[in-house]
C-alpha cells in the first residue's frame, strides 16, 4: 500500500512532467527538429491506446485468448489503408479547414443537422469511453490506497485534465491551429505507456520468469497458458472487433483530432504505415509475459490490473509506480484530447447555431471562452457519466457499447471519399436507424439490467456483434435507398465532388454580389466586429499572396473560397458558409458552363497532379496537354472568353501581339483591361458580326493591321466565345509597297510613251527653226530662231532622259549580266562629274574597295552612280566631302553614298522615287535620277533605303544605302582566271 | 485513379478470407508467437513500400 502523500506526489509529479512538456514546447525550448518530426506526430497518435489497451487487453487475453488482437488488429488496418483512407480524409480537413467529423460531414453534406446529429452521437459515444478512463483511473488509486473514495479521486482527475485541456489544447480561436505542446505532450505519453508495459514485461520475463530460456520452459512445463491464449475465438464476434475498431480508429474525437486537425502533414500519416502498426505490436507483445509472470506468481484480483498487483504482490513499489503511471498516462491522454475535440464539435454544431454571433472586437476571445467552458462541461459531463452509470459496468462492456456507435460513422465515411450520389437525407436517416438499432438493443437493456442481475461481461459470448452487424447493415440500406431515391442539391453535389477522392477542388461557381474586398470586409464586420471582418480578410489576401490594389474577378471567388475555409477552422463549416451567403448572388438554374475561376483552378491542380493521374485518366491528361500547347504555340492569336465575357484562354502569340500577360488577363473581363486592344476585342465580342477584316489600330504612333473572328462555343449550351486575332501588319506593308510599285512602273510606261509621241514634233520645230533662220536676217527673228532652237534641246534632253528611264525596264534576258565593279564604276562617274563641275570644288571621298563585285549591267549600274552623285553634288556646297563606302556581308554587298548636303524633309522622303518628283529648281531637274536609281536596283535584286539627316548631330547630310546581292568568288571570271 | 475500386474489393476479400485464415489458425498446431511474426512482416512491407515512395 502506498500512502496518500507519496501517491499524490507521483501523480502530481508526472502530471507536472507533461505540463512542463507542453509548456517548454509551447515556449519554443524544445528542438524544433524534434518537435516537427514526423515521428513525434505519429507518436501522438498513439493516444488511440487508452485503458482499454492498457488494462483491459490483459483481461481480455487471460479470459478469451487472442480476442484482445481484435482492439490492435483494427487500428493497424486502419494505418495500413493510410494512403487510401486517411490522406485523402487529411486533404480534405486541411483544404477546407474542418476540425472534427461532424464539420466533415456537414461539410460534404452541406447540412447543419448532419453536423449536429453527428456531434451529438460522437459525445453520446464518447461519455462511455471517457467513463472508463476515469473509473480506471480511481480504481487503481483505489488498489493503491484503499483510503481514497472514489469520489475524491475521480474529481481530482478530472479537474487536473479540464486545466491541462484548456492550458494546451484551447490556445487559438481557429480549430485548425496546431497545438504543438498538446501534440508533445501526447507523443510523451505514448512514449510513457510503451516504456511502462516493455519495462514491466522486461521484468516479467528476466525478474520473474528467469529470462527467455526459463520462459520457454514455463510455457513447456504449463501448457495449459498457451492454450488459454489459444482459447477458440469467436469468428464472428472478433471480426466485428477488428471492423469496430478499424472505424473507429478514424472517427473517434480524439483519434481524429490528432490524425487530422492536430497533424497537417501526409509524411506523418506515410509514416504511422508501418510505426503505429509497430507501436500496437511492442504493446500486444508485453501481454503474454506478464500475464505468464502473474501465474507463475499466482497473482490474483482483477485480471485487467495485473500489472498493478505484480508489484503489490512483490512489494515493488518502483514496478507498481511505473504501472500506475503507464495507466494514467493511457487514461489522461485520450480525456485531454477526447474533451478537446469535443468541445469544438459542440461550440460549432450545438451552441454557435444557436446562439447570436458576438458582434465584439473581442470576437476570438469569447470564442475561446466558449470552448473552454465547454470542455469544462464535458469533463464534468464524463465524471456524471462515470458516477451514476459507468462505474456499474465492466470496462469492456463500456467500451463496446461506444466502438458499436462509432462503427455508425463508417458508411457515411466511405460514401464521403467514394460515392458522390450519397446525400444529406440519406446519411441522416442511415444514422437514425443505425443508432436506433443500437440504443434500443444496446445501450437501454445494458443501461436497464441490473448490474448485480447480469453475468460478468463476455466479449465471445455475448450477442453484441449480432446488434453491431444489423445496425451497420440497416444504417448502410437505408443511406443507400434513401440516396438513390432522393434529390441531391447543388450545393451538396459540388461539396461531394470536392470530397471524392482524387477530386480537385473548385471553388465555388455562384456570382458574387462582391465587386471589391471592402464588400467583403462590410459583409463580415456586421456579423464579426470590424476588427475581426478586417484581420480575417488580411489573413485570407495574405495567404493567397495578393494585393488589394489589383483584384480580379477570379480573385474575388479564390478570396471567397479562402475566406470559408478560413472561418470554417473558426466556426465550422455550416456557420462559415451561413456567414458568406448573403455575398452570393443565386447562379443560373440551367447552368453556366465552365466558368473563368474553374478552369484556372482546374489547369493549375492538373499540373500538380500530373504525376499521380494512372491509366485512362493520365491517357486523357496527355491529350489535354497536346490540345492545349497547340493552342498556346499556334502562330495566330487565340482567346477563349466564358458566358460572362471573362477570358479563360490567352495564347502565346496573344500576348506577344498585345503586350498583355496570360497572368494579367485570366479570369478577369475584357472591359477592366485598359490597354487598346481589350477596347477593340470587346467591341468585337459586341458587334453582330463574325468577321471584321483590315482593321487598323494605331498604339504609340504604331500602326498596326489586324483581323479579328469569332465563333461561338456551343455543344449542348452556350458555353463561350473563341477569338482569333490575325495581324496583318506584315501583309498590309507588302501590299502597300506592290501598288507602290506598281504605280511607279505605271507612270514609266505613260512617260516613255510621252517622251515618243513629243520626240517627233520637237525635232519638226527645230527644223523648222533651223530653217527660219535661213530665211531671214532680221535679227531679233534670228535670235527667236536661236532660242527655240535652244529650248528643242532642252526638250530633247529630257525627252531622252524619259526614253532611258522607260528603257530601264526593259526585260531580264535583255539586260547583260556581268561582274561589275563597283569601284570602277565609282571612279568613272566621280570622273565625269568633275567635269561639270559648275565651278564648285567637292571633295569625292572613294572609300569602296576594289575587289567588291557584283552581277549586273555595267552600263546601267554607271548611270546609278552618275545619277546618286550628281544628287549629291547638288545638294553640296562648295569644299563639302562625298564619302563612297561598301561593305560586304555573306550574301550582300551594301553601298553608301553619304553628302554633307541640306537633307530631304519627311514630306519629300515619302514620294522621292516618283517619277518628275524633283526638290531642285525649276530647269535643274528633271524629277527622273532617282526614279531611274530605283528601277535599275529593283531589277537588279537590291533594295535601297534613304537615311536622312545622315549626320544627327548636325542634322544634314543624306546618306543612300544601296543593298545587292554580292557577286560570289566562284561566280567571278576575273578571279577565277 | 481507381485505386479506391481495389480497396473496396481488398476490404471484402480480407473480410471473407479472414475467417478462414482464423479457422485454419485455430486448426493447426502453430506456435503462440505465429501471429506476432506475421504482424512484424507486415510491418517490415509496410515499411519497405514506405521508404520505397520516399525514394522515388
Amino acid at each position: 500500500m502506498f500512502s496518500l502523500p507519496s501517491l499524490i506526489l507521483i501523480g502530481v509529479a508526472y502530471l507536472l512532467f507533461l505540463f512542463g512538456t507542453a509548456y517548454l514546447t509551447e515556449r519554443g525550448v524544445l528542438p524544433k527538429k524534434l518537435v516537427r518530426h514526423p515521428l513525434t506526430h505519429v507518436l501522438s497518435i498513439g493516444v488511440y491506446a487508452s485503458v482499454w489497451t492498457f488494462y483491459g487487453a490483459f483481461s481480455l487475453a487471460k479470459e478469451s485468448g487472442y480476442s484482445f488482437f481484435g482492439s490492435y488488429f483494427g487500428p493497424v488496418l486502419t494505418f495500413l489503408l493510410a494512403p487510401a483512407l486517411l490522406i485523402p480524409i487529411l486533404r480534405i480537413t486541411r483544404t477546407y479547414q474542418l476540425s472534427s467529423l461532424p464539420d466533415l460531414f456537414a461539410f460534404r453534406f452541406r447540412s447543419g443537422s448532419v453536423g449536429t446529429l453527428t456531434a451529438l452521437i460522437s459525445v453520446f459515444a464518447t461519455l462511455p469511453m471517457l467513463s472508463i478512463q476515469i473509473q480506471a483511473v480511481s480504481d487503481t488509486l483505489y488498489i493503491l490506497n484503499d483510503q481514497f473514495s472514489a469520489d475524491q479521486i475521480s474529481v481530482g482527475f478530472c479537474f487536473i485534465i479540464a486545466l491541462f485541456s484548456i492550458l494546451f489544447g484551447a490556445r487559438h480561436a481557429s480549430l485548425r491551429t496546431n497545438h504543438r505542446g498538446l501534440m508533445v505532450a501526447m507523443a510523451v505519453e505514448s512514449v510513457i505507456k510503451l516504456s511502462a508495459l516493455l519495462i514491466i514485461a522486461g521484468f516479467a520475463i528476466f525478474g520473474i520468469l528467469g529470462g527467455i530460456g526459463e520462459t520457454g520452459s514455463f510455457i513447456t512445463q504449463h501448457p495449459e497458458i498457451v492454450e488459454q491464449l489459444k482459447t477458440p475465438v469467436n469468428s464472428e464476434a472478433w471480426r466485428t472487433l477488428i471492423l469496430a475498431f478499424f472505424a473507429a480508429t478514424i472517427v473517434m474525437p480524439h483519434t481524429f483530432h490528432m490524425l487530422f486537425t492536430e497533424n497537417s502533414s501526409d509524411e506523418t500519416l506515410y509514416k504511422a504505415t508501418w510505426a503505429m502498426p509497430l507501436f500496437l505490436l511492442l504493446l500486444a507483445c508485453s501481454v503474454p509475459p506478464i500475464i505468464w509472470a502473474g501465474q507463475s506468481l499466482n497473482v490474483g484480483g482483477d485480471p485487467q490490473f495485473i500489472i498493478l498487483n505484480i508489484g503489490l504482490m512483490l512489494d515493488s513499489s518502483w514496478l507498481t509506480v511505473i504501472a500506475f503511471i503507464g495507466g494514467l498516462s493511457a487514461a489522461s491522454g485520450i480525456m485531454i484530447v477526447a474533451t478537446v475535440a469535443l468541445a469544438s464539435m459542440l461550440q460549432n454544431h450545438v451552441i454557435l447555431p444557436l446562439i447570436p454571433k458576438p458582434k465584439t472586437s473581442r470576437f476570438y476571445a469569447r470564442l475561446l471562452w466558449l470552448r473552454r467552458i465547454l470542455i469544462m462541461a464535458m469533463i464534468l459531463g464524463s465524471y456524471l457519466f462515470y458516477r451514476l452509470i459507468g462505474n456499474h459496468f465492466d470496462l469492456h462492456q463500456m467500451g463496446i457499447v461506444a466502438i458499436v456507435a462509432f462503427l455508425q460513422f463508417l458508411p457515411g465515411l466511405l460514401v464521403t471519399l467514394f460515392w458522390q450520389h450519397a446525400n444529406r437525407w440519406g446519411l441522416l436517416l442511415g444514422l437514425i436507424s443505425g443508432m436506433g438499432i443500437w440504443l434500443f438493443s444496446m445501450l437501454i437493456p445494458v443501461l436497464s439490467a441490473s448490474p448485480l442481475e447480469t453475468l460478468p461481461f463476455n466479449i465471445n459470448n455475448s450477442n453484441w456483434d449480432h446488434i453491431a452487424i444489423l445496425s451497420l447493415l440497416v444504417n448502410t440500406a437505408v443511406m443507400t435507398i434513401v440516396s438513390l431515391f432522393t434529390p441531391q442539391s447543388s450545393e451538396e453535389s459540388q461539396a461531394a465532388q470536392a470530397c471524392l477522392m482524387n477530386a480537385l477542388q473548385k471553388t465555388n461557381t455562384t456570382n458574387l454580389r462582391a465587386s471589391r474586398i471592402s464588400d467583403f470586409t462590410e459583409m463580415l464586420a456586421s456579423r464579426l466586429g470590424r476588427k475581426a471582418a478586417e484581420r480575417e480578410v488580411q489573413q485570407a489576401l495574405d495567404s493567397m499572396n495578393i494585393h488589394p490594389d489589383s483584384i480580379r474577378p477570379v480573385d474575388l471567388l479564390r478570396l471567397r473560397a479562402m475566406l470559408e475555409n478560413n472561418l470554417s477552422g473558426l466556426l465550422g463549416p455550416v456557420e462559415a458558409a451561413a456567414l458568406l451567403e448573403p455575398i452570393d448572388r443565386p447562379a443560373d438554374p440551367m447552368g453556366v458552363g465552365f466558368k473563368a475561376s474553374n478552369v484556372h483552378l482546374i489547369e493549375n491542380q492538373l499540373e500538380d497532379y500530373q504525376l499521380q493521374l494512372t491509366g485512362l485518366a493520365a491517357e486523357l491528361d496527355e491529350m489535354r496537354r497536346y490540345h492545349r500547347l497547340t493552342l498556346q504555340k499556334l502562330p495566330i492569336g487565340v482567346c477563349t472568353l466564358d458566358t460572362e465575357g471573362q477570358v479563360l484562354f490567352w495564347n502565346h502569340e496573344m500576348e506577344r501581339l498585345t503586350h498583355i500577360l496570360n497572368e494579367e488577363v485570366i479570369g478577369s473581363a475584357l472591359s477592366s483591361n485598359s490597354n487598346p486592344w481589350s477596347k477593340v476585342l470587346e467591341q468585337f465580342v459586341d458587334a453582330p458580326i463574325d468577321h471584321q477584316l483590315g482593321q487598323k489600330l494605331i498604339i504609340d504612333g504604331h500602326t498596326h493591321w489586324f483581323s479579328l473572328h469569332k465563333s461561338i462555343l456551343k455543344e449542348r449550351r452556350d458555353i463561350g466565345m473563341v477569338i482569333l486575332l490575325e495581324n496583318d501588319t506584315d501583309t498590309k506593308n507588302m501590299q502597300d509597297k506592290l501598288a507602290h510599285n506598281e504605280r511607279l512602273a505605271s507612270i514609266g510606261r505613260f512617260a516613255a510613251g510621252v517622251a515618243h509621241e513629243i520626240g517627233n514634233p520637237v525635232t519638226g520645230i527645230a527644223c523648222l527653226a533651223q530653217n527660219l533662220k535661213l530665211e531671214t536676217d532680221n535679227p531679233y527673228i534670228l535670235e527667236t530662231g536661236d532660242q527655240i532652237v535652244d529650248q528643242t534641246k532642252r526638250i530633247s534632253r529630257i525627252v531622252q532622259s524619259l526614253v532611258r528611264f522607260a528603257h530601264a525596264g526593259r526585260p531580264e534576258a535583255d539586260r547583260e549580266q556581268l561582274p561589275v565593279s563597283l569601284a570602277q564604276c565609282a571612279e568613272e562617274a566621280i570622273h565625269l562629274l568633275s567635269l561639270d563641275s559648275h565651278g564648285k570644288h567637292l571633295q569625292y571621298i572613294n572609300q569602296i574597295p576594289d575587289n567588291l563585285r557584283i552581277v549586273g549591267d555595267p552600263q546601267q549600274m554607271h548611270q546609278v552612280f552618275v545619277n546618286l552623285l550628281q544628287n549629291a553634288s547638288d545638294a553640296s556646297k562648295n569644299q563639302d566631302k562625298i564619302w563612297l563606302e561598301a561593305e560586304e556581308t555573306t550574301e550582300t554587298v551594301i553601298l553608301r553614298v553619304t553628302d554633307e548636303g541640306s537633307g530631304i524633309t519627311d514630306e519629300s522622303k515619302e514620294r522621292l522615287f516618283e517619277p518628275f518628283f524633283t526638290t531642285k529648281d525649276p530647269g535643274q531637274g528633271t524629277g527622273l535620277g532617282l526614279s531611274l536609281v530605283y528601277n535599275i536596283i529593283e531589277e537588279h535584286y537590291g533594295s535601297i533605303e534613304i537615311l536622312s539627316p545622315a549626320n544627327n548631330k548636325q542634322k544634314k547630310g543624306t546618306q543612300v544605302a544601296i543593298t545587292l546581292p554580292r557577286l560570289r568568288w566562284t561566280e567571278d571570271p576575273d578571279r577565277a582566271r | 485513379m481507381y485505386f479506391h475500386r481495389l480497396l473496396i474489393l481488398l476490404i471484402l476479400m480480407l473480410y471473407l478470407v479472414v475467417p478462414l485464415v482464423i479457422d485454419s489458425w485455430q486448426s493447426i498446431d502453430a506456435p503462440w508467437y505465429l501471429p506476432y511474426i506475421i504482424w512484424l512482416a507486415i510491418i517490415l512491407i509496410a515499411f519497405l513500400v514506405e521508404r520505397k515512395r520516399t525514394n522515388v
